[in-house]
Parts: structure tokens; C-alpha cells; sequence
């Protein structure tokens, strides 16, 4: 028996706006002319209890759309979706107690209060009860180190420590769903640690299934699975290591130079970079295995190099590339 | 219902303790309060004077000082429109969506978020202003009168709590509602009893007014603290609120299915 903890089936969204000339005058400026946007174009995946996976697109894809559809906040105009048994936007209020979403960096906290008066309001409007609340709460704290912190006012916090309290205040109530949008944006680097570690507790502890969107690469690594979507399409929906490997033919090659020399990088591959001494080459994996290119490595123009698997910077921005050249790798 | 309870009582709590995170400035709002009584009592001295009348409207000049007292007082409870004004701002910055994914209905929040304003309000302003200006006063009250006079003001908190959601989901369409909000509430600050009392309109205005829902949130409170109303005009007055306290909270349910549809909030 198919179970699924979030099912959508052909979800189509789109909202009307108005587009304004940027030459126009003053009175033009009421009368901008009414254009239809398609946020979804029928969408169709499955996520698994327990699952994390990241949904990442380019600004305007689609993201925040479906993660607003998933959670009931908006309507599609088409499809179906199936979240927990649950149809989000007629059964919202049912299914809220078993969601939890993090969206920019003080979404669930007060900006006048200190951050613990969130905590216990999350207490109240969740009903946990006072032995779980308290458990939890000190083990966030102890783990995302925020015990010099919850009890000042949130507008006192930095960046990191609001995104580390509106997380604490978004799971407190252990959901089984988490929509997290840019999580560790503004996070130091053990916090984003600290970040990632939590996640990964919460899904092996109590099979919480994530769902993260993310413009930082980092954060996608702690993701089994990448649905990527361009323009309101779906456009690729498997595992991580799968998208990797849909540019595995590709190394990038680091020369540092000695002194200026004259070097014919067209040859070896395509010339990402140059400051100064130091190149950085997009070459075919079988290059690094020609003759010219070991004699290049070996000479005494080259001081030293380091051969680097593409990041997923680079296959993300070459996917985005090609979509925009309407080539697919979609499923 | 313990945990629905339980619930609304997280934000009433938290409205609580927002409205004393600037203790200073909740302190000096108290004399703004009181100061707008002081500006409606230089204007009827004006009156008075100018007009040489012992009465107008039923109200002579003292009977006048005490209107304003009592209808600057109770304006703070029995006029709610911050619905409006927490759904224009949950709109204008797209917090709505995090109030949305609450397992408590949006216009809940609203109601139980504003309570805890009003509550404030109740204690630290409109109870003792009010007890100190009956005492100088000299007037006495019934039992009667006391029950009227809450159960008026029960009704204009509900009235206008549901008049202040309904203005709000405006916000859903046009974002900015902050001009509606200064027109509608102009207006019914005026036909509500708040710069004259409504005897003082023509016959056939003050017949009209008194229909209008909003009369109960200043002048029949007001008036019938006075003893100004009789027991069958206090009565009809709670009859005519029930039936619009029913008819807006019927609307804003069919109103509220229709308008969530419509919400999208930053980013799409």
C-alpha cells in the first residue's frame, strides 16, 4: 500500500498581476496592464515519511508557492494534494498541529518580546505539555546554543540568533512535517551545524520529514532527494548524488602559474577564471588523462594544481543553463 | 474545547505581555486618553457659552462634562477596531502565512489578539476614569442599569470587533486600508455619539442613528449610565444590536470562506 506523507498530483497555481512600463508617466502608473503569471505549471511528486528533501528553483520557480499550497495557506486553481490525509487548504486548521514552518528569520517569534515568551506561546497554541515543552526547549537550547540568548528580546538578536529561535519555536511541538525555507541564512558556521545536526536528530528520532528550500549548497547536502523546479515546472526530481552525477563528466582544474605565461587554455577546456597566477579550467574528464594536458600539469609553467569535482554551485547553475537553452533532464 | 481554550488564551497572553514591552509609552498614552476628553470639554463650554442655552439636547452644561467623561472612557472597550488594523499589517508584510498555519482559525487570533489590548486598557484606564467620574459626578447606579450598561457594551465589543474583521479582509484586496480605517472610523465616532450626543440631532437623524449598530458602542452606554433612556429604549437598543451581532457574524463567515481564497502573501 502506497504511503506517502505528502502526494501531488498535476497542481497547477496562477496569479494575477498588474506589469507597470518603467517609462511611463505619472497617470499610466494606476493603469498597469493585467497579466496572468503561472507560479505552477502541473506538478506532480511524492515525498515518503521520514524523507528530507530539498526544493530548490531559481527566484520566482515555483518554491514558496508549493510549500504555501502544501501547508494550506494557498489554493490551487488545479490538481490534487494529499498531505498527512489531509486536503491542506479545507482541512487547514486539522492539519497545522502536525506542521511546522519556518519562513524568513522571526516568522513565529514577537519582535518586542524576548524569544522565550514565543516558546510559550508555541506551548499554548500547540498544547504541549509542560514536561515535553520543557525537555525540548533544553535540548535545543544546549544544542543550538541559545542559552545566552532566548531570554532577550528578539529585536536585540542577530540575524543568526532570530534564524536559530524561529526554528526552536517552528518544532517545538515535534511536527511530522517541516517546511523550511533558507534556514541557515545569517547563521554562523557551527550554528548552521547545529542547524543541520537538529534536523537530522528530529528525522531519525521522531521521522519528521523535511521540506527545504535553499539557495545555500551547503544545506542541500543533508538532502536525500532535490525536486527542482524552473518556471513553475517540475524539472527534476531525484536523488542528490543522481543530479550530481548529470555533470560527472566535468573536473575543474586549478593551475597556479609560474609568472606570466602564455598558455592555450581553449585546448584543455573552457577558462572559468584567472587572477593573476592562478587559473581555474572546466576540463572533460578524459582530459585529465591526454598526453598535452599531463605534459602541461608536468612542465615548469605550472607550479602546482589541484583537480576538484564540480560543486553543486556549478551543476546547479549549468542545469539553469541549460533550461534556459530548453534543454530537459527532468524525469 | 479545554484545548481550543487553551489555545486562544496562548494569544491573549501574548497580547499581554506585547502591550507591556514599552511600559513608558503605555504610560503616556494614559494622558492622551484623558486629554481627548479635555478637548471635547473645551468645545461644549464654547457651546454653552456662545449660546447662552441651560440645555441642549437634553444635556445641561454638566450633565455634558459627564457625557464625555464616561463616552471617552468606554470608547477604549467598546469599540474594537484592531482586527483591521493586525489584518492590514499581517497583509502589508506577509505575516498572515504564519498565522495562517495556526491550528487556530485567523479571525480567532484577531479577536483573542485584541482582547488582551482591550483588557488592558480596561484595567489601567476605562475603570478607574470611569469610577472617578461617576463619583465626582454624584451619580448612583442601579443593579438595572449596571447590567444594562455591560450587556451594551458586551454587544458593541462583538458589533464592532466583527465590523473592524469585516474592514480588515479589505486589506486582502487593496493591502493599504489605513484611509478606509480613518474615514469609517471618523464616521462612526460621529453618528456614534462621540463629538455630540444624539439627542442633539434632528428627530428624524437620532431615530435613524439609533437602528445603526454603533450607537451602542458611546451614547446609549453613556446615556443610560445617565439614566437618560428609558428601560423599553434600552431594551430595544440590545434587541436592534442582537439582531445586527447575528447578522455580521453570519456575513463574515460566508465573507471569511470567500475571502481566504483570494490571500497571497509575499513571494506568491
Amino acid at each position: 500500500m502506497e504511503k506517502y506523507a505528502i502526494k501531488v498530483k498535476n497542481v497547477s497555481k496562477r496569479f494575477k498581476t498588474r506589469k507597470f512600463k518603467a517609462s511611463s508617466g505619472f497617470v499610466s502608473k494606476f493603469f498597469g496592464k493585467k497579466v496572468y503569471k503561472n507560479a505552477l505549471s502541473n506538478v506532480s511528486f511524492t515525498i515518503d515519511e521520514g524523507e528530507i528533501v530539498a526544493l530548490l528553483g531559481r527566484n520566482g520557480s515555483g518554491k514558496s508557492t508549493m510549500i504555501k499550497i502544501l501547508s494550506g495557506i494557498l489554493y490551487p486553481d488545479r490538481g490534487e494534494v494529499n498531505v498527512l490525509g489531509f486536503k491542506p487548504w479545507s482541512e487547514r486548521i486539522k492539519l497545522a498541529s502536525q506542521l511546522g514552518v519556518v519562513l524568513g528569520a522571526h516568522g513565529q517569534l514577537f519582535w518586542d518580546l524576548p524569544a522565550f515568551d514565543a516558546f510559550k506561546f508555541m506551548k499554548g497554541v500547540y498544547n504541549i505539555k509542560q514536561s515535553d515543552f520543557k525537555d525540548r526547549l533544553e535540548y535545543f537550547l544546549d544544542i543550538l546554543n541559545l542559552r545566552d540568548v532566548y531570554q532577550r528580546q528578539v529585536r536585540q538578536l542577530s540575524l543568526g540568533e532570530q534564524m536559530k529561535c524561529n526554528f526552536v519555536a517552528s518544532v517545538l511541538h515535534m511536527p511530522k512535517i517541516v517546511f523550511l525555507d533558507e534556514p541557515t541564512i545569517g547563521v554562523d558556521i557551527p550554528s548552521k551545524t547545529a542547524l543541520r545536526n537538529a534536523i537530522l536528530a528530529m528525522k531519525e528520532q521522531n521521522k519528521t520529514t523535511f521540506i527545504l528550500t535553499t539557495h545555500i549548497v551547503e544545506d542541500i547536502g543533508i538532502a536525500e532527494r532535490v525536486i527542482l523546479l524552473n518556471k513553475g515546472k517540475l524539472v527534476f526530481n531525484g536523488s542528490r548524488k543522481r543530479l550530481e552525477r548529470m555533470f560527472g563528466d566535468k573536473r575543474h582544474v586549478e593551475l597556479h602559474l609560474a609568472g606570466n605565461c602564455a598558455i592555450e587554455y581553449k585546448k584543455y577546456g573552457k577558462l572559468l577564471e584567472q587572477k593573476e597566477n592562478l587559473v581555474r579550467l572546466e576540463v572533460n574528464k578524459p582530459m585529465l588523462k591526454s598526453r598535452s594536458f599531463l605534459s602541461l600539469l608536468n612542465s615548469k609553467r605550472v607550479l602546482d594544481y589541484r583537480v576538484a569535482e564540480p560543486g553543486l554551485n556549478f551543476i546547479l547553475s549549468k542545469f539553469y543553463e541549460q533550461m534556459d537553452n530548453g534543454e530537459s533532464k527532468g524525469d | 474545547m479545554l484545548e481550543l481554550a487553551e489555545r486562544c488564551f496562548a494569544f491573549v497572553v501574548a497580547g499581554f505581555k506585547q502591550q507591556l514591552a514599552y511600559k513608558l509609552d503605555n504610560f503616556i498614552s494614559l494622558f492622551f486618553k484623558i486629554a481627548l476628553s479635555l478637548v471635547m470639554i473645551f468645545v461644549w463650554t464654547a457651546v454653552f457659552a456662545n449660546t447662552h442655552a441651560k440645555e441642549i439636547g437634553g444635556f445641561t452644561l454638566n450633565s455634558m462634562y459627564i457625557y464625555f467623561f464616561i463616552v471617552n472612557a468606554i470608547f477604549f472597550i467598546s469599540y474594537n477596531d484592531m482586527p483591521a488594523y493586525i489584518m492590514q499589517s499581517d497583509v502589508k508584510d506577509g505575516a498572515i502565512a504564519t498565522a495562517l498555519i495556526k491550528p487556530v482559525r485567523y479571525p480567532l487570533q484577531l479577536l483573542f489578539s485584541s482582547i488582551a489590548a482591550n483588557l488592558m486598557d480596561l484595567v489601567t484606564f476605562v475603570l478607574p476614569f470611569l469610577a472617578i467620574t461617576l463619583l465626582i459626578g454624584g451619580i448612583t447606579i442601579s443593579t438595572q442599569t449596571l447590567v444594562f450598561f455591560i450587556a451594551e457594551i458586551i454587544l458593541a465589543y462583538v458589533i464592532t470587533t466583527l465590523f473592524g474583521f469585516l474592514l480588515g479582509t479589505l486589506s486582502v484586496y487593496f493591502v493599504s486600508i489605513w484611509g478606509i480605517l480613518a474615514v469609517t472610523n471618523t464616521i462612526c465616532f460621529l453618528l456614534g455619539g462621540g463629538i455630540m450626543p444624539l439627542s442633539i440631532f434632528p428627530e428624524w437623524a437620532s431615530k435613524i442613528l439609533v437602528l445603526l449598530p454603533i450607537s451602542l458602542s458611546l451614547y446609549t452606554p453613556a446615556a443610560t449610565l445617565l439614566g437618560m433612556l428609558s428601560t423599553q429604549s434600552i431594551l430595544a437598543s440590545l434587541l436592534v444590536g442582537s439582531i445586527w451581532a447575528v447578522s455580521l457574524f453570519v456575513f463574515s463567515i460566508f465573507w471569511w470562506q470567500k475571502v481566504s481564497k483570494r490571500i497571497t502573501s509575499a513571494g506568491g
